[in-house]
């Protein structure tokens, strides 16, 4: 199967965000969308 | 040359400036690679990324951090001391100790640092103030701007694994074999 476009956020990106609830990195990881965010 | 749209995503990382890592980080600023093992979750991540190193104002790297481009009206200032807080204490303490990756001369020297230091607001006194400063100075952002993300999902059977470009913004996924 070739590579196929995505539309919203990517689902590497939702994995993540459900991953780092689940781990302790004591925030040294933080995930942002900072232009979005202000 | 364009700011990065509402869209685009960013992940923010904290990292000591003192480091060989970034000096790396701004010598080739689009040659990041990233790896994480996530085992909570069984997830393992390979990033290529640029990168954007934002240090304490009096670094002479300060000036390359290009706030043009990554949200011209974001107080960048305020977001460094922000992720400083949110730190564990252990953390925070790191960013005052000697530079991560020198020669320890004398082992007992490392009992004496400080094992925790507060956020900024909760100071309780002058030796803390100081350590608290010294830490500021060298706690630094990287946003990691990711091109290419590879991800290796090992709870499933047969495992997973999907990798994921960038370009302009838009992104592709693609099956790979794990």
């Amino acid at each position: 199967m070739s590579a196929k476009a995505i539309t919203g956020v990517p689902r590497w990106k939702e994995q993540l965000d459900a991953a780092l609830e689940k781990e302790d990195l004591g925030a040294a990881i933080q995930f942002e969308y900072p232009i979005s965010k202000y | 040359m364009s700011p990065l749209s509402e869209s685009a995503i960013l992940l923010q990382i904290v990292t000591d400036i003192r480091t060989p890592k970034a000096d790396q980080i701004l010598s080739r600023p689009e040659s990041i690679g990233v790896a994480w093992w996530l085992p909570k979750s069984n997830l393992q991540y390979r990033l290529t990324c640029t990168g954007y190193l934002l240090p304490h104002p009096s670094h002479p790297s300060w000036t390359q951090f290009p706030a043009w481009k990554l949200g011209p009206n974001v107080e960048w200032e305020h977001e460094r001391l922000n992720a400083y807080d949110a730190l564990s204490g252990d953390l925070r303490a790191s960013f005052c100790r000697p530079v991560p990756g020198s020669t320890l001369e004398n082992p007992e020297d490392a009992k004496k640092w400080p094992s925790e230091l507060p956020k900024r607001a909760e100071v309780a006194n002058d030796t803390e103030k100081e350590q608290v400063d010294e830490a500021l100075k060298n706690c630094a952002i990287l946003l990691l701007e990711p091109r290419e993300v590879d991800v290796l999902e090992l709870a499933p059977v047969p495992k997973l694994r999907t990798k994921y470009v960038t370009v302009d913004e838009c992104w592709t996924e693609e099956s790979l074999v794990p």
